[in-house]
């Protein structure tokens, strides 16, 4: 049975093949390829010729920025600005980032809680 | 000049090349695609955008395999896509099916490719097809379908199984 299927299958395969063969030879397949394939070939080289303004738009943004950033660098460092919290450098910011900054920020909203308390009570007491 | 001389010029852009190549595959491909689509119509839709995206992605092509191994996967990620957008298009529309009358070119109906394709899953017919038809090693069919070798092997015997066991494929066979 498998040996007829498998023969069926050959068979039926070719009177397919002979079909699609009669079909591309009234099918101007290369003609309307051709046609497709320039059309892609143009919008590519459109795309190239756009590509080369965006690399120009890139370069010009890019040189925007790092003057930017420079010149923000040196209004800093012209101008630094003093606070009270303590030096800390950045590769020891996540392990002491509690104690640097957290901690005095801590005690601090302590102490106002402690000086508000305070201050209710007097008022309480008037 | 041979196929790979062929592949090489035109992965440079020569058209006329890739033309060649065109010429050597067409029916191959056409006649996979007008057992698998519903219509001639589909068939040639699919094998113009197979071209199309073969052309386009042709530096991408890996020489480790054959030339027809390449279309054919190609040719079947298109088909995926065509049944999305026919059937969204279809409920976008219509609500139903188009009838596509006067298809000079529809296979026969008592075709054995028309016949086992309500019994077998379209993976499953395409396996059949590229290994009766198109006789490619269990390695390429792997390849386009991307599934192992081992799948593979197995999809065939089982589909070859559940045909076997058809009755009425049986009665036609028989009678042949």
């Amino acid at each position: 049975m498998i040996e007829k299927l498998e023969q069926q299958l050959t068979q039926d395969g070719k009177s397919i093949k002979d079909l699609a063969q009669s079909r591309l030879a009234g099918l101007d397949l290369n003609q309307s390829l051709m046609a497709s394939i320039a059309l892609e070939q143009a919008g590519e080289k459109k795309s190239l010729a756009k590509a080369w303004w965006y690399g120009v738009a890139a370069a010009i943004s890019l040189s925007v920025m790092v003057w930017t950033f420079s010149s923000m660098d040196s209004i800093q460092s012209n101008q630094p600005i003093k606070t009270d919290l303590p030096d800390f450098s950045l590769q020891q910011l996540p392990l002491s980032l509690e104690k640097t900054i957290n901690q005095p920020l801590m005690n601090e909203q302590q102490a106002i809680i402690a000086d508000l308390k305070a201050l209710k009570k007097q008022l309480l007491s008037i | 000049m041979n196929e790979q001389q062929l592949i090489a010029h035109a992965q440079k852009g020569a058209a006329d090349c890739f033309t060649q190549l065109v010429a050597t595959y067409q029916t191959r491909l056409y006649s996979y695609l007008l057992a698998r689509c519903q219509n001639s119509f589909d068939a040639d839709d699919v094998l113009q955008e197979t071209f199309i995206s073969a052309f386009k992605y042709l530096k991408s092509y890996n020489a480790q395999w054959q030339f027809s191994t390449w279309l054919f996967t190609i040719a079947r990620r298109i088909l995926s896509q065509l049944k999305i957008t026919y059937h969204r298009t279809l409920e976008a529309i219509t609500g139903k099916e188009p009838v596509i009358n006067e298809d000079p070119f529809v296979i026969d109906q008592n075709n054995i490719w028309a016949l086992i394709k309500q019994d077998i899953k379209p993976a499953s017919y395409d396996v059949l097809w590229f290994f009766y038809m198109e006789q490619l090693s269990i390695k390429e069919i792997a390849h386009i379908m991307n599934k192992s070798q081992s799948w593979v092997k197995t999809n065939l015997h089982r589909s070859k199984m559940k045909l076997s066991n058809n009755t009425a494929l049986e009665d036609m066979l028989v009678n042949e």
